[in-house]
């Protein structure tokens, strides 16, 4: 089980924006599917344990929508686990990144859980149409659809920051 | 414009994404890369999509600072707790499974009861409880010795002759008449205290038969609902006990 607990924990904070609550989440998950790995019927176990991440973040976020106290905070605080510098890059840059990220994260945000999880899990995560169908138990039509209306979405929402960008974003203005 | 502008861009933005991971079926892919060639805002829009894209594969993978591993005293504990749980739930399924069953059983008691003071006069010979006092007359012969039969059975101690005593000495007509019947009819299935106790009253001062005929269907109908509700609950209780059992 540990080497899908990367996926699984990234998933749950890009879909919480909190890293408590991520953990959390991810404990929880990782409860349940301890408690329910009898109903494992086969296929890929990421997307198994995935869909049980993916369903515990659901209920979180309906328990936080139902007492709204859960700050934000964590998005944007320094050394939050949602932005951590890229060794490779400048000072600069690493920065200028940071501040990115913490846009998309926004932005991510802003989305409907639904198409948040879609592209979390697809364009973040990196797992295919297939691999996304299975862990979210939705069809393939849906994977399309919510990831489309998802990207425009955030397309949107960051071209309307677009100052704040770095160069990918702003050499095509 | 606009309508003409949407109709210069053929390509929807669920097309243009499924383009850009290149999951279009063929000849959709070359109807979108014809358009792409001709025009400059349908381009953009893929330009700045597969740019987010991008900045999204690229956002920092997180990784937790604990592990999530389910430790042997962890998983001992989630057992226990599940086993508790688990038996706590069986528990609880069978006390709803038995008290509905006998919430349905009394339900279906009641229903009867009242059928049968509904439909007692009808077994005398005439038209049901609606009809007319000349005919209740004439049955009024037959019915009564039989009703008071039943009765006696069925009130078990000394109770029989003050609803009844009335009645066999001088059988009224109508209404009255029928009702004292009625609840004697009725006895062997209720409880015998309550018609006992209510038949007297009902003797002293007749009650319109609409409003008692309504009384009973609403009665009834209410009985009925009790049953399927009443049924409905148990039987999905009785499910869920056997699903724990077995699970
Ligand atoms: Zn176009």
């Amino acid at each position: 089980m540990e080497t899908h607990q990367d996926a699984v924990y990234g998933l749950c904070l890009r879909m919480l924006a909190s890293s408590h609550a991520a953990e959390d989440v991810t404990q929880d998950a990782f409860l349940a599917a301890y408690r329910r790995i009898d109903s494992y019927r086969g296929g890929v176990f990421r997307a198994w344990l995935l869909r049980i991440a993916a369903n515990a973040c659901t209920d979180e976020l309906r328990r936080r929508q139902r007492r709204p106290q859960v700050s934000l905070d964590d998005v944007t605080g320094d050394g939050s686990p949602l932005d951590l510098p890229d060794e490779s890059e400048s000072p600069e840059e690493s920065l200028l990144r940071t501040e990115l990220s913490r846009h998309i994260q926004a932005g991510l945000m802003a989305l409907s859980p639904d198409q948040r999880a879609v592209v979390v899990l697809c364009d973040v995560q990196g797992l295919s149409y297939e691999e996304v169908s299975e862990a979210l138990h939705i069809s393939l039509g849906t994977v399309k659809s919510r990831l489309s209306r998802g990207r425009a979405r955030l397309r949107e929402l960051l071209l309307r920051r677009r100052e704040l960008l770095p160069h990918p974003f702003r050499h095509t203005v | 414009m606009r309508l003409l502008g949407f109709r210069r861009h053929p390509v929807s933005e669920e097309e243009l994404s499924a383009y850009l991971d290149g999951r279009l079926p063929t000849a959709a892919q070359e109807r979108v890369d014809a358009h792409l060639k001709a025009c400059t805002d349908c381009s953009r829009k893929l330009e700045e999509t597969l740019s987010l894209v991008a900045e999204l594969r690229r956002l920092p993978r997180a990784t937790a600072s604990r592990s999530f591993a389910i430790s042997p005293e962890l998983a001992a504990a989630t057992r226990r707790e599940a086993d508790r749980a688990r038996q706590d739930e069986r528990a609880t399924a069978r006390r709803a499974y038995l008290g509905l069953s006998g919430a349905t059983a009394a339900a279906a008691v009641l229903l009867i009861a009242v059928l049968g003071v509904e439909l007692a006069p009808s077994l005398g010979g005439n038209g049901g409880p609606a009809s007319t006092t000349p005919s209740s007359r004439e049955a009024v012969g037959v019915t009564a010795p039989q009703g008071s039969g039943e009765a006696d059975k069925a009130l078990s101690g000394g109770e029989p002759d003050e609803n009844l005593a009335p009645e066999a000495a001088a059988p009224l007509p109508s209404t009255a008449d029928e009702q004292g019947r009625s609840s004697a009819n009725a006895t062997p299935a209720v409880a015998t205290p309550y018609d006992a106790a209510a038949a007297a009253p009902q003797q002293a001062q007749p009650v319109a038969k609409e409003s008692s005929h309504l009384l009973l269907w609403i009665v009834e109908g209410a009985a009925g609902g009790l049953i399927v509700g009443f049924g409905a609950s148990a039987f999905w209780m009785r499910r869920r006990w056997i699903q724990i059992n077995r699970s």
